[in-house]
């Protein structure tokens, strides 16, 4: 749903560098490469960013529009 | 024994060891893994959760989150002389947030969590806690100590922590290997007296020229079975040199007390009297200071004769 904090099979920080990596990745930088300048080595922690989708984005959807009716649509 | 530090950064030491045994470099390894204490967050109390990541998950979270470690003056809990439920100023340190999203949708950060004591703060501000929509808000109180890895994996104060036996090899062209260890640095091969000392293999096999130059059965056959090279890979509560200390700190306490059990004779005693340890079923292990009651919810009174 939201990244993981840590690595699931070594405990490396990696949640910190979620955003950073994503923003790099759709911004069109090579996924690798981008693993490689953030310090994600191990390949263990390196398929926790790539494998990733922030599903927490697409459920908010619907606590957004509660708020505010005039919101037209759901999920894209 | 000596040690020589082979490469050091904020989270990463490389040390060689050498004079000792597969036994006690494996002992040093899980010293540091598993008893080296720092600081994460065991308990929290939720004043207000109406984001939808659920209390539990929040809190599995948090408590990932690592914590600056200040290892002179905090103790363990289970050392500490207060005997309290949560703790006392010496073995636990108090974080607070108090977030909520007034417009727009808030990403809420480890950053966000207010440290009572600065020296115990979030490593990296930048860890995604939660999400909140308009409307929604998370306000908590939380509280942080010392533990060990053996009792959850959130209290190891390593990500990797890791030794391989260094290799020696005998080369042929001694020119070409030295002109190609210039270009892959001392940390990875070194040549003492015309033999090829490889530090890191797996280094030293990532450069092409290298992996012609020597082949990876010499490197195999060559191992050398008292010469240890660590990689230890801090999480970022305790610097990684202080991990090293630490641990070998504690080892060594734990050997002088063998030492004394054995000239004492005291062994067979402590075999005798050993009792199973209490099962604490307030929680998933057993750790802290004390029990608690779990008497939320749960609580199905029978209902009056009425109600049929």
């Amino acid at each position: 749903m939201i990244v993981p904090v840590r690595c699931f099979s070594c405990g490396k920080v990696i949640g910190d560098k979620w955003e950073d990596f994503n923003k790099r990745v759709e911004a069109g930088e090579n996924p690798g490469e981008v693993l490689d300048s953030l310090g994600v080595t191990r390949y263990c922690c390196r398929r926790m960013l790539l494998g990733h989708v922030e599903i927490i984005d697409e459920v908010l959807k619907f606590h957004e529009q509660r708020e505010s009716p005039d919101l037209r649509g759901g999920i894209r | 024994m000596n040690t020589k530090i082979v490469s050091l950064n904020e989270d990463t030491i490389r040390f060689l060891v050498d004079g000792v045994n597969a036994a006690f470099a494996n002992s040093l390894r899980r010293t540091m893994v598993a008893e080296v204490p720092i600081m994460t967050v065991e308990d929290i109390f939720y004043f207000d959760n109406s984001s939808i990541v659920p209390d539990e998950v929040l809190a599995h979270r948090i408590g990932f989150v690592p914590l600056t470690t200040d290892l002179d003056n905090y103790v363990l809990p289970e050392e500490c002389d207060c005997e309290a439920e949560l703790g006392c100023p010496k073995c636990r340190a108090g974080l607070t947030m108090d977030i909520e999203a007034k417009d727009d949708t808030v990403t809420v950060y480890s950053g966000d969590l207010v440290p009572e004591d600065p020296s115990i703060a979030p490593v990296s501000k930048r860890i995604p806690l939660a999400k909140l929509a308009p409307g929604q808000a998370i306000k908590f109180e939380a509280y942080a100590q010392l533990g060990q890895g053996k009792v959850h994996a959130k209290w190891s104060p390593v990500s990797m922590c890791v030794y391989q036996n260094v290799a020696f090899v005998d080369v042929e062209d001694e020119a070409a290997t030295k002109e190609c260890l210039d270009a892959c640095g001392d940390d990875v091969a070194v040549i003492e007296g015309g033999v090829l000392k490889v530090i890191d293999i797996q280094g030293f096999e990532r450069c092409r020229r290298c992996r012609e130059l020597v082949r990876h059965e010499e490197i195999i056959g060559g191992l050398k079975k008292d010469e240890f090279l660590f990689t230890v890979e801090s999480t970022g509560g305790l610097p990684p040199e202080r991990i090293v200390k630490e641990a070998v700190k504690m080892l060594k306490q734990k050997l002088s007390t063998l030492k004394g059990k054995i000239e004492a004779d005291d062994l067979h005693d402590e075999i005798r009297d050993f009792d199973l340890p209490e099962i604490n079923e307030g929680k998933l292990y057993s750790v802290g200071s004390g029990d608690f009651d779990e008497d939320e919810g749960g609580n199905e009174e029978p209902q009056g004769d009425d109600v049929a």
